[in-house]
């Protein structure tokens, strides 16, 4: 802990502290980065930026939050490319956005996750010091809801040596007051902030390759209309998978041909994903879905199935 | 017509890859109406600003329209989009459909296409009614699909004048004191007809044979039509996932969204909602699921049944003379 404070102590008056923090739209990133920014300004001398990032998206879909800290005025107005500090928020996030990408080899990992400090170096490829904790879990007790980011604020206090965990917690107190919160959702969440402290683990690692998480060179915009901001990229490249439940995934089965055609799935899967072959006496059978590229795990399908060939089950990731 | 089982096999111009919530209703709507009008004639899409433009338009990335693996010089052949501002979708359509007219009436263009607009309620029914019911008083041959959420969801759930009574927004939120929306909304169904529309409907994807018979019907139509599409909204109705197509079913049996069909000069066509309230399932199982209706219907532990909260029964009981109102309005018609 004494070299880190070291090292943000000169952060803060050289240049900026910086933090990322990746999560789904719902997993309380924000609440997380506006917490810290309202403990932040509270001390008059420190400079502080903090917005989330986020375009269209909807609920499940990954967003990120960005703040800096200084103790001189901060003139930068970028995205943060290169934090000290990566927050992961929730696991299912992982799959779609790369947190670890540009955090430099001494930067530091809070992960919201089940696994130990070692076991999720190996599984994201990271160097540099991992804190985990089990939010999920711990949100379950005292919210009866799987949220892990109020945990993930306590390790992040107890980390960054500018917050005082006491003081933290009255100024988060604040914070939720003025979301018009009932006292009684205030009441579990402060149970739920002190118990999470001292619930954390953590580990220097080195697992990371030399090509592993580097930021990708402006490759520039391509044969582009004036005005447009990326590559143009045909339909079907953004995969939404990422936005199902953390943890399950779809399930399709039928072995007995139960199918009878319905067209029930079909007509009613939002993502229009629902895979058939044509059969000759019922007009269509159904024989899946595109699980691992696009399906929300939004349940409609599971619904509306006459057959119930439809369900819900835990994501067998490969490690 | 075109049989169901062979419209469903079709490749729909609205793909996966959008940003939409999980179980959005507009989704529904969409890949369905890519599949109905992908029938051999080009369509040209003009969108006004609303969940499903935005989440699914990322200029300059088209993430969920496309046709298959189909590159964009293929599928430009047999559809395009038009994004304008949020409050003029039907009157760009209407531009986009005189352009084609005089281009076909040159010779420049050789087959029909067909041109259809769609908007949110916001868009359609408060900023928007004004470019809504010039096109229909035009008569210009658009469809006009309008996917009625209640809300402007985009924006973050403000009120919008569809919004039912009693209803929870960010900008009519229930309180000790105040039920949420008491204002009644607005008769669009009404509106439309009365300006002169060729067609004017509402159903939903929920009853998928209708749904198709009234689209079909609606793009043979000379005039404006214009097709409601009740869309139950999950984050800002906020209910269960996997009740999207349950609730905009039962949005119709109780009298919210009546499924509702009347062609110019004809008369209109009610289904699958009883005219006789004790007929009908109660309000409350459409509004238990929902938290915006929660400060007036809970569940009740012991027996598991929706029921109205001790105290706001007047407020429940206004509801159910609006909607019977309504009904009777729209029975007047048929
Ligand atoms: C002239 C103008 N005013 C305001 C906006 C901001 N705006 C974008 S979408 C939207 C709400 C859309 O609501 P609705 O039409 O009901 O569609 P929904 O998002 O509910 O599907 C608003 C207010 C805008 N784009 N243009
Ligand atoms: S859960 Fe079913 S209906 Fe929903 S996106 Fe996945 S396949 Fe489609
Ligand atoms: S809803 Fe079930 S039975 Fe009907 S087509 Fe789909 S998989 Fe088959
Ligand atoms: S906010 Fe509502 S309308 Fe918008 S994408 Fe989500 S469910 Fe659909």
């Amino acid at each position: 802990m004494e070299g880190i404070a070291k090292k943000f102590s000169s952060l803060l008056e050289d240049a900026a502290l910086e933090i990322r923090a990746d999560g789904k739209a719902g997993s309380g990133v924000v609440l997380v980065m506006q917490s810290l920014a309202s403990m932040a300004i509270a001390d008059k001398s420190l400079h502080v930026q903090e917005w989330p990032f986020f375009s269209s998206a909807r609920r499940g879909a990954p967003i990120r939050g960005y703040l800096r800290i200084s103790r001189r005025p901060l003139e930068q107005s970028s995205p943060i490319t290169e934090p000290q500090i990566s927050v992961m928020m929730d696991e299912g996030v992982a799959r779609a956005v790369d947190f670890a990408v540009g955090v430099p080899p001494d930067g530091i990992y809070v992960l919201n996750t089940t696994l130990s400090p070692e076991e999720a170096a190996k599984k994201y490829k990271l160097t540099g010091r991992v804190y985990t904790i089990d939010g999920n879990a711990l949100g379950e007790h005292y919210l009866k809801k799987p949220l892990g980011n109020i945990s993930v604020l306590a390790l992040l206090t107890a980390i960054i040596p500018l917050f005082k965990p006491e003081e933290a917690m009255q100024k988060f107190v604040g914070v939720l007051k003025k979301r018009r919160l009932p006292d009684a959702v205030i009441d579990a969440n402060m149970n739920l902030f002190e118990a999470s402290l001292g619930k954390s683990a953590f580990a220097d690692v080195a697992c990371a390759g030399t090509d592993d998480h580097s930021l990708a060179g402006f490759a520039g915009y391509g044969e582009l209309m004036p005005g447009a901001q990326s590559r143009l990229r045909l339909s079907r490249t953004n995969l939404t998978s990422a936005y199902a439940r953390t943890g399950f995934r779809l399930h399709f089965e039928d072995p007995n041909n139960l199918c009878n055609g319905c067209g029930h799935c079909i007509t009613n899967c939002p993502e229009n994903i629902i895979q058939f072959i044509p059969d000759p006496t019922n007009g269509v059978r159904v024989t899946g879905a595109e699980i691992a590229s696009y399906c929300k795990l939004c349940r409609e399908c599971i619904e509306v199935c006459p057959k119930e060939l439809f369900s819900e089950a835990p994501l067998q990731e490969s490690m | 017509m075109a049989k169901i089982i062979d419209i469903i096999q079709r490749e729909s111009c609205f793909q996966p890859g959008s940003t939409l919530c999980a179980g959005c209703m507009e989704s529904i709507a969409f890949q369905n109406i890519g599949k109905i009008t992908d029938n051999g004639k080009k369509t040209i899409f003009g969108l006004g600003t609303f969940c499903g433009e935005v989440s699914t338009l990322q200029f300059p990335n088209p993430v969920a329209w496309g046709r298959g693996e189909s590159t964009p010089e293929d599928w430009t052949k047999s559809f395009g989009i038009l994004h304008h501002v949020f409050e003029s979708a039907p009157t760009i359509t209407e531009a986009i459909r005189d352009t084609v007219d005089v281009l076909s009436s040159v010779g420049a263009i050789k087959s029909d296409i067909q041109t259809i607009s769609m908007s949110g309620d916001g868009g359609a029914l408060a900023i928007g009614l004004r470019s809504l019911l010039h096109t229909i008083n035009r008569q210009a041959r658009i469809v006009s699909f309008v996917l009625v959420n209640e809300v402007f969801a985009n924006t973050g759930f403000q009120y919008s004048p569809s919004a039912s009574l009693g209803s929870d927004t960010s900008t009519t939120p229930a309180t000790e004191l105040h039920p949420g929306n008491m204002q009644p909304p607005l008769d669009y169904l009404g509106l439309a007809v009365n300006a002169g529309a060729g067609l004017v409907a509402q159903v939903s994807p929920a009853f998928p044979k209708y749904f198709l018979k009234v689209v079909e019907t609606a793009l043979e139509c000379k005039g404006t039509a214009v097709i409601f599409i009740p869309s139950p909204c999950i984050t800002g109705w906020k209910f269960a996932d996997g009740e999207t197509v349950e609730l905009a079913r039962l949005s119709c049996e109780t009298g919210f969204f009546p499924c509702f069909l009347k062609k110019k000069g004809q008369p209109a066509e009610i289904k699958f909602v009883e005219r006789d309230a004790a007929k009908r399932p109660p309000v409350e199982h459409f509004m238990g699921p929902q938290q915006r209706f929660q400060h007036l219907v809970r569940k009740n532990k012991e027996t598991g049944q929706f029921e109205v909260r001790p105290g706001k029964e007047a407020v429940v009981e206004e509801i159910r003379t609006w909607i019977q109102t309504k009904l009777d309005a729209l029975y007047r018609m048929a």
